[in-house]
C-alpha cells in the first residue's frame, strides 16, 4: 500500500465516527409494510394497465395505413405508446447529445430474462436471451419467445414471435415488449419495431422482429447517415429474426426492411424522438402492431 | 444422516426486523457519512435505505446478501441526493445568488487536506474510493455496488487517485 492509500484509509477511518448501535425507531415496521403494499399495488396496476393496452389494441380498429413503395406494399401502423414509471432511480450516463451511445454486444452471461408465471400458458417457445451486453456501462438484454395467444397477458389475436428488451442487471431500469403479429391486420407485416427511451439516461434504442423474408434492416437517419442493423436468428423453434440498435437520443429518421431482392418490404418511422420520458420512467412507442412498456421491477 | 445415525438438522437463521436494524444501520450511517460528508443527512439516508432493503428482504435468495444489498441501496440513495443537490445548486446559480458551499461538513480550521479533497471528488469516484478503502470491498464487489464493470470501477478508483494526488500536491505546496 502506498502513502496516499494509507492516508486515505486513515482519513476515512477517522471521519467514519463510530456510532452507537441503533435501535429501530417506532413506525419503521409500518413504513416497510406500506412500502411493500405500495409496490404490490404498482405491480398490480401496471399489469392491469398493460392488459387494457393490449385489449384496446385488439378490440379497436388499428390505425394501419398503406403506402406504396414501388411495387411493394408497406404497412405503417400508428404507434401505440406506453409510459411506465419505475419505483427507484439510479444514474446511467447519457451519451453526449447527438452522439451514439457506447454499446457492447454478445455477452449473454449476465442476460436478464423476465419470467412471469401468468405468461407461461401463452408461451410456446420459452423466453431466451439472444443478445446482451452493455450500453453506457448499463447491462441490456434482448429476449426472444413465441406465443400461441392462449394466455392472459397477450391477446389470442397475436400468436407468433415476440421479443423483449430490458435495461438493468435485473431489468430494473424497465423494458418493452414487441410482437410480430401476422394475422392481426389486413396485410402482413414483415417487420415490427419498438422504440424505447429509458429515462434513467436517457438511453434510446429500437428493437424488433422481422420475418425470414427480410434480408437486411437499415437505419436511415435524418440529415444523412445510414447504418445496417445486424439481424439475429431467433432461438430454435422461432422462425423469425431479431434486431436491436441503440441510437443517439432524439434521433429521427426511419427503419427500413429490405427483402431478398433488395426491395423495401417494411418501413417504420423512428418514433422515440417524440417521447417525453421523465427520469423515473420508461417510454415505448411502436410502429408495429404490439408495443408496450413492460412492468418495471424496482431496484435498489 | 450423520455417521452416528442421528439426523442432522440445519436451520437457516432469519433475524427479526429489529435485529436486522441493529446489525446493519450503524454501518450504513458510517458509509453514508463518508459519501455525503454530512452525518445528519447520513442518518436519514441509512434509515431510508433500511426501509427499502428490508421491504425486499424476503425476496433475497440469500439472507447473507442483505448487507451488500443495503450498501447498494445506500449508495444509490446518496447518489440521488447528490443529483438533487446539484440541480438545486444550478437553480441558485442561475438566480445569481452565491453558490452554496459544495460541502460544509468539515470545520474551517480543519487541517486535514485529504478529507476535503475526497469530498470534492465526483460522486462515483468518491463512492469507489470509500468502498475500496473504507469498506474494504474487492474490485468485483465495488463494481457490483456501483452497478458497473470491474474495469469501470477500477477506472473510477484510478481517476480518483490521480485527482487526489494532484490536489494534495497543490495544497501541500501552498
Amino acid at each position: 500500500m502506498n502513502d496516499l492509500e494509507e492516508r486515505i484509509r486513515a482519513t476515512l477511518d477517522q471521519r467514519a465516527t463510530p456510532s452507537a448501535t441503533r435501535t429501530m425507531p417506532p413506525g419503521t415496521r409500518q413504513r416497510i409494510r406500506s412500502r411493500q403494499a405500495g409496490a404490490a399495488f404498482v405491480a398490480f396496476a401496471t399489469a392491469m394497465a398493460f392488459s387494457f393496452v393490449v385489449f384496446g389494441l385488439f378490440s379497436t380498429p388499428s390505425g394501419a395505413s398503406r403506402t406504396a413503395t414501388g411495387d411493394d406494399e408497406v404497412v405503417i401502423v400508428q404507434p401505440p405508446r406506453g409510459l411506465d414509471a419505475s419505483l427507484d432511480l439510479h444514474d446511467v450516463d447519457a451519451p453526449a447529445p447527438g452522439e451514439w451511445p457506447d454499446v457492447t454486444y454478445g455477452d449473454l452471461s449476465g442476460a436478464y430474462v423476465d419470467l412471469a408465471e401468468e405468461e407461461a400458458a401463452s408461451i410456446v417457445v420459452d423466453k431466451s436471451a439472444i443478445d446482451a451486453g452493455r450500453v453506457q456501462d448499463e447491462p441490456w438484454s434482448l429476449v426472444a419467445l413465441e406465443q400461441n395467444g392462449n394466455g392472459a397477458l397477450w391477446s389470442e389475436a397475436a400468436p407468433g414471435p415476440c421479443g423483449e428488451l430490458y435495461l438493468g442487471s435485473w431489468g430494473d431500469d424497465g423494458g418493452g415488449s414487441f410482437c410480430l403479429r401476422l394475422d392481426a391486420i389486413e396485410a402482413s407485416l414483415e417487420m415490427t419495431s419498438m422504440g424505447i427511451v429509458w429515462g434513467v439516461g436517457p438511453i434510446t434504442a429500437y428493437a424488433g422482429v422481422a420475418t425470414s423474408r427480410v434480408d437486411q434492416i437499415e437505419l436511415d437517419l435524418e440529415g444523412g447517415g445510414s447504418k445496417v442493423v445486424p439481424l439475429l436468428d431467433g432461438p430454435p423453434g422461432v422462425s423469425a429474426r431479431y434486431f436491436v440498435v441503440f441510437v443517439p437520443n432524439g434521433a429521427r429518421g426511419s427503419m427500413l426492411a429490405y427483402g431478398e431482392s433488395g426491395d423495401v418490404v417494411g418501413r417504420d418511422v423512428l418514433c422515440a424522438a417524440e417521447l417525453e420520458v421523465p427520469a423515473d420512467a420508461t417510454g415505448t412507442c411502436g410502429n408495429g402492431v404490439v408495443s408496450s412498456s413492460s412492468p418495471v421491477v424496482a431496484g435498489p | 444422516m450423520g455417521e452416528s445415525g442421528m439426523a442432522v438438522r440445519v436451520s437457516v437463521e432469519h433475524p427479526s426486523l429489529e435485529e436486522l436494524y441493529e446489525r446493519h444501520v450503524s454501518g450504513a450511517i458510517r458509509l453514508a457519512t463518508l459519501l455525503t460528508g454530512d452525518p445528519s443527512a447520513a442518518e436519514d439516508l441509512a434509515h431510508e435505505g433500511f426501509i427499502r432493503s428490508a421491504g425486499r428482504f424476503r425476496h433475497l435468495r440469500s439472507p447473507a446478501s442483505f448487507d451488500a444489498y443495503m450498501k447498494k441501496t445506500v449508495v444509490n440513495l446518496t447518489r440521488q441526493r447528490a443529483r438533487q443537490q446539484r440541480l438545486e445548486r444550478d437553480v441558485v446559480r442561475r438566480q445569481g445568488d452565491r453558490e452554496p458551499m459544495a460541502h460544509d461538513a468539515y470545520s474551517p480550521e480543519d487541517r486535514d487536506v485529504v478529507w476535503p479533497a475526497i469530498l470534492r471528488l465526483p460522486f462515483r469516484q468518491r463512492a469507489a474510493i470509500v468502498l475500496r478503502y473504507y469498506e474494504d470491498l474487492s474490485e468485483d464487489q465495488t463494481a457490483a455496488v456501483l452497478r458497473c464493470t470491474t474495469r469501470a470501477a477500477n477506472s473510477l478508483v484510478s481517476r480518483a487517485m490521480t485527482t487526489l494526488r494532484r490536489d494534495l500536491a497543490k495544497e501541500e505546496d501552498v
